[in-house]
Formats: structure tokens, C-alpha cells, sequence
């Protein structure tokens, strides 16, 4: 054996046992990579190698930030697109690698969120460039299972985060609303995300639904302010104004607006509605004719709230409102054509009260509704005993008033008498003046009053406008509508599709003041 | 609905609904009855209802009457009537006091 062969072997014998020992290092590595919790740990295991491999320098950079002792000349290099090995005085590379005899080279490996650097040798062998190559690999597998394991953590937050939103949002506006006295009430509410612009709350004998433009957390925030503006608003005579007051400031600087219905239901069947904005209010009679309640005054945040016509409407058992919001019209079919109001308003016609909300999510199946989505139904109590009565322009058919309203009220009712006595003044008014030929009354009991409607087709008359006269007088005419006022604790007249309508609240009448003329 | 009634000397009996599908036949009959000498007394005792165009033709009644010195008197009501004549205050024109 010669002295080369000598040399040879114990270089190999060298090299076999630098192989061994980058085995036994990788081999640890594997464990260690995979338990990996941050960077400084991975920066450890890439100085462990650089001791391994004889270099006394080492650096690592992940996501744009070096970790452990990074001289200034490496900060300025940049990201190599390969493993790649800048030979001896190719770069500038500072104290104490500056004499001729300590040129140092510097092996650049790059990771998928950063790059790895080792120098202080004058070389770097292929075993040696393979076993950092490998390291490089581990790393990025251990970095990758960091990075995903911290965004779960950051996700899961923030999804704990949502739901708690979610939750308050919801307290906000209920996806249940307590039915209000004598009404029943179906909702469903349904947000396009965690989080919807449309809204409803209640308060006392309010009832409102609305809709904020936008949808998810900003509209949800402007939501929650008009929540807690409605609370206090709904306790004044005026709650518009005082809800426009509060938050056309802030409707204004965030560039939304809100369209909204107020109801003011009373148990009795009387209904304010106010439409502000809002999609028409469809009144379905409980004969299935539609009468819709426009929107009387823009939405809210475009223009400064002036005047709200209000509609008074007396809802007879089984006569409902329907609401519902764009998210219903709005939605689209795979053509893009859009559900409609037309077809809205026939769904209304066609299914009852009860069923609305079941038939159009059904009808909806085809479409796909990317806004968020309300629809409410108010139906007054159709178990309240009612009647509905026809008549023509022939006045033996009189007596049919008092037998319709003895259907629905005891004998000893404190109304029957009035009652029957207006009605039958009104009718032989609209006949017998107004030449009214179809006639239809619809009466119900509310407490000790009676509730009427009373359509005729006659010309156009508005009976309240009339003097009636003073009672005690003696004279032929007058007292038909003298009688009326006198049982008549409201008493609205509208003229509505050529029809003359008149909405009664009837009762025993009050004593007169006055001592009557002899 | 017919108008039923029935007389006895200076007294007239109305029985049935007053309304005005019938008021102008109670015109007539009024008319007629007060073509006899002396005031006029009218039961209403058996009326169910009353409205304003019979009160109308009973108004007509007394002011005809008054003109020669004489008078309708309501002798008997059902509570409708009083009902009628109380909204309107006509019950004391007509002789009936304290109605309710």
C-alpha cells in the first residue's frame, strides 16, 4: 500500500465518516423539523449543519426578515433562483474574510418563502452542498406546516370572532318576532353572509322592516345604530323624523341609505304604514285582491326626510300585509332574468297568507338570490269572527246590514245598535245619492267597537265633508250623517280604483254636551 | 218590508223595520191619519229599527201638525228608537222624556 493509497483511503474513510455523520444529522433532523415553532428554532438546525460541514457562518431568511447574525454584505444580496455557490472573491464579503488567504465563498440555497446562506469556507464539496440542499427541502416542508398551522390559529379567530358578530347582529334583528296583538306574523330572514342590511325590530305597537344598501359588516353596523335609534324613536308621535335625525348624519358620511316600512299595528286591525323607500307593501284582502302601498318619500341618507304620506289601513280577519325585500325580486335565473314584481305581486294573489313565504323560497329554487333576503307576513287573526256582505242598489235588501252584524255580535254588544244604524245610513246614502249599485261591507267586532268597510261604486263622495246639522233641530235632512258622526270614533273615506271606500270604528255613542232644543 | 200598522181613534200602532225602503208609505199613512181631528199619538213600541228617513217622514208629520195648532206625541219606543231619537235629540219634540 502506498503512501497515496494511504492518503486515499483515510480521505475516504474521511469522507465515509462525514457521511455518516450527515446521516445521523438528518436523521435527527426529520423529527426536529416536523416539531418546528418558529423561526429562531429553524435558524438553530441551519447553524447545527454549518458546524457539521466545518463553516463558522450561517444565516437564514424567512418571509423577508434575516434571522441570527446577519453581517451587512448578505443583507445586500439578493434571493438566489437556485442553490447556487458564489466561489471565493466573487462577492464582497467584509471582515474577516478580506485577506487573500481567507477568501471565503458563500453557498445561497433558496426556500420557497426566503433563502439560506453559508460561508467561511473557501469551498463548498457536493456532498456538502447536498446535505444543505436536503436541509433546504425540510426546511420549507417544517416552514410551510408553521405558516398553515398559525393561519388556522389566525382563522379560527377570526371565525370565533364572526360568530360572536353574528350573534350580536342577530340579537339586533331577530330572525323571530313576537306576533303582535290579534296578528299573526311570519318572517324569514335569511342574510346573504353572517351578516345582512335588511332588518326588522319591534317595539311596542311598532313594527319596522327595512333595508340598508350593502350587505355584510358595514351595512350590519349601520343596522345596529338604527336598532338602538328605533328604540327611543319608537316612543315619540313622530318616529321618522326622529330616525331620520339620527341618522342622516351618519347615512350621509358612509355613503349608504336605508329604504324602510314603519307599522303601527293596533290590536284592533287599524294599520299605519309608512313607506319610505321600501319595495310596495302588498295589502292582500282576505278574498285574495291586492291593493300595494307605495313607497310616499325616498330612502333615507339621499335626501333630508320632509314628508311621509301615511296610509291608514284597517286589516279585517284574514287580511294580511306582505313584505319583502329586493333580495326577492332582485334574484336572477341562470339567464339573468331577473324573479320580478310582477310575478311577486301574482304570487301574493294566488297563495294565502300562510302559505306566501313556503311558495316563494319554493319559487326561488331556479334563482339565485345574492342579496339578502326578508320576507315578513302580517296576518290579522283570521279566527276573529267577520263578515263580509254584498249588496246592490235595491234598499228591501236593508235588513241584511242588521242580520250580517248579528253573525258577529251578541245580541246585547254595545256597538250592534249604532252600528247598524250607520251602516244602513251610509248605504241608503251611497244608493240613494251616489247611485251606487254594488256595495260591500266587511264588519268585525274589535272590543266594544266595530270595525267596517264599507265600498261602494257610486260617484265620488266624501260623506264627512258634509255639515251635518246639530241634533235637536227640526228639520227632514241631515240626520243620516249627524247619526254617523255621532257613532263614529274614526271615520276615514278614500277613493280608491273608482270605489268609494269608508273605514268606520263604531260604537255606542258618546252623550251629547249640549241641552237639547225644545 | 212592508209598513204594518193599525189605528185606534186618535192612536196609530206601527209594528216592523222604519227605513227608507218604506218611509215614503209612512209619510202616507201619517198624512192620512192626521187628516182626523186632534194630536196625533204614535207607538213605536214593536219597532226593531229605525232610521233616519223615517225619522225624516215622522219630523214632517209634526211640523205639518204644529202648523194647525196640534202635535205628534211618541207614546211608547223600543230601544231603538229611543236610540235614534237620542242621537239626534228629538225624543222631548216628540212628548217622550228621559230617554236613558
Amino acid at each position: 500500500m502506498t503512501l497515496t493509497d494511504d492518503a486515499a483511503v483515510t480521505e475516504l474513510l474521511e469522507q465515509v465518516a462525514d457521511l455518516s455523520d450527515h446521516l445521523v444529522f438528518l436523521q435527527r433532523l426529520i423529527p426536529q423539523a416536523l416539531a418546528l415553532t418558529d423561526e429562531a428554532q429553524a435558524t438553530a438546525l441551519v447553524r447545527e449543519a454549518a458546524a457539521l460541514i466545518s463553516t463558522p457562518g450561517a444565516a437564514l431568511q424567512v418571509g423577508g426578515v434575516w434571522h441570527g447574525d446577519t453581517p451587512g454584505w448578505l443583507r445586500a444580496l439578493e434571493r438566489p433562483a437556485a442553490p447556487v455557490v458564489l466561489p471565493r472573491g466573487s462577492v464582497h464579503t467584509g471582515a474577516p474574510y478580506t485577506a487573500a488567504w481567507r477568501l471565503t465563498a458563500v453557498l445561497a440555497v433558496p426556500l420557497e418563502d426566503g433563502w439560506l446562506a453559508l460561508w467561511g469556507k473557501r469551498e463548498f464539496m457536493a456532498v456538502e452542498r447536498n446535505l444543505i440542499g436536503t436541509l433546504a427541502q425540510l426546511l420549507d416542508a417544517a416552514l410551510r406546516a408553521l405558516r398553515q398551522r398559525r393561519e388556522a390559529v389566525q382563522y379560527e379567530m377570526q371565525a370565533r370572532d364572526r360568530q360572536r358578530a353574528h350573534a350580536v347582529w342577530r340579537a339586533v334583528t331577530p330572525a323571530q318576532l313576537r306576533p303582535p296583538e290579534g296578528y299573526h306574523l311570519t318572517l324569514r330572514s335569511q342574510p346573504a353572509s353572517d351578516f345582512g342590511g335588511d332588518f326588522q325590530f319591534q317595539e311596542g305597537e311598532w313594527l319596522v322592516v327595512g333595508d340598508v344598501s350593502g350587505k355584510g359588516l358595514p351595512a350590519a353596523i349601520i343596522t345596529a345604530m338604527f336598532a338602538s335609534a328605533f328604540t327611543v324613536a319608537a316612543r315619540s308621535s313622530d318616529l321618522l323624523s326622529k330616525l331620520s335625525e339620527a341618522l342622516y348624519g351618519h347615512l350621509e358620511q358612509s355613503g349608504k341609505f336605508c329604504t324602510l316600512v314603519a307599522l303601527q299595528l293596533r290590536p284592533n286591525g287599524q294599520v299605519r304604514v309608512m313607506n319610505v323607500g321600501h319595495p310596495p307593501v302588498l295589502l292582500r284582502r282576505a278574498d285574495g285582491t291586492l291593493k300595494e302601498i307605495r313607497a310616499s318619500a325616498p330612502p333615507l341618507g339621499t335626501f333630508p326626510l320632509e314628508h311621509v304620506t301615511e296610509e291608514l289601513v284597517v286589516l279585517h280577519p284574514g287580511d294580511a300585509l306582505l313584505l319583502y325585500s329586493d333580495g326577492l325580486f332582485e334574484a336572477e335565473d341562470a339567464r339573468g332574468v331577473p324573479f320580478g314584481l310582477d310575478r311577486t305581486r301574482r304570487l301574493a294573489a294566488e297563495s294565502g297568507p300562510e302559505t306566501f313565504i313556503e311558495r316563494a323560497v319554493s319559487a326561488l329554487t331556479p334563482y339565485t338570490v345574492t342579496d339578502d333576503l326578508t320576507l315578513l307576513v302580517l296576518q290579522r287573526d283570521p279566527a276573529v269572527p267577520s263578515v263580509q256582505l254584498h249588496l246592490t242598489g235595491d234598499l228591501a235588501r236593508l235588513p241584511e246590514i242588521g242580520a250580517a252584524l248579528r253573525t258577529v255580535l251578541a245580541e246585547e254588544h254595545p256597538a250592534l245598535m249604532a252600528a247598524e244604524l250607520a251602516l244602513t245610513e251610509l248605504v241608503v246614502n251611497a244608493v240613494r245619492h251616489g247611485q251606487a249599485r254594488h256595495l260591500t261591507l266587511r264588519v268585525h267586532q274589535a272590543g266594544a267597537e266595530v270595525l267596517a268597510t264599507l265600498t261602494d261604486d257610486g260617484q265620488a263622495f266624501d260623506p264627512r265633508q258634509v255639515a251635518a246639522g246639530t241634533a235637536g233641530e227640526l228639520r227632514e235632512h241631515g240626520y243620516g250623517l249627524l247619526i254617523v258622526q255621532r257613532c263614529a270614533r274614526e271615520w276615514q273615506y278614500a277613493r280608491v280604483n273608482h270605489l268609494n271606500r269608508q273605514t268606520l270604528s263604531l260604537g255606542a255613542p258618546a252623550p251629547l254636551s249640549s241641552s237639547p232644543c225644545p | 218590508m212592508p209598513l204594518t200598522y193599525t189605528r185606534t181613534g186618535p192612536g196609530l200602532t206601527l209594528s216592523g223595520r222604519l227605513d227608507a225602503q218604506n218611509a215614503r208609505d209612512l209619510r202616507e199613512v201619517l198624512t192620512e191619519h192626521a187628516a182626523q181631528p186632534g194630536d196625533l199619538t204614535v207607538n213605536l213600541a214593536d219597532v226593531p229599527f229605525i232610521d233616519s228617513s223615517a225619522l225624516a217622514a215622522l219630523v214632517s208629520a209634526l211640523k205639518d201638525l204644529r202648523r194647525s195648532g196640534r202635535t205628534l206625541r211618541i207614546t211608547q219606543a223600543s230601544a231603538p228608537v229611543r236610540e235614534l231619537l237620542s242621537l239626534t235629540m228629538l225624543g222631548r219634540v216628540f212628548g217622550l222624556e228621559d230617554l236613558r
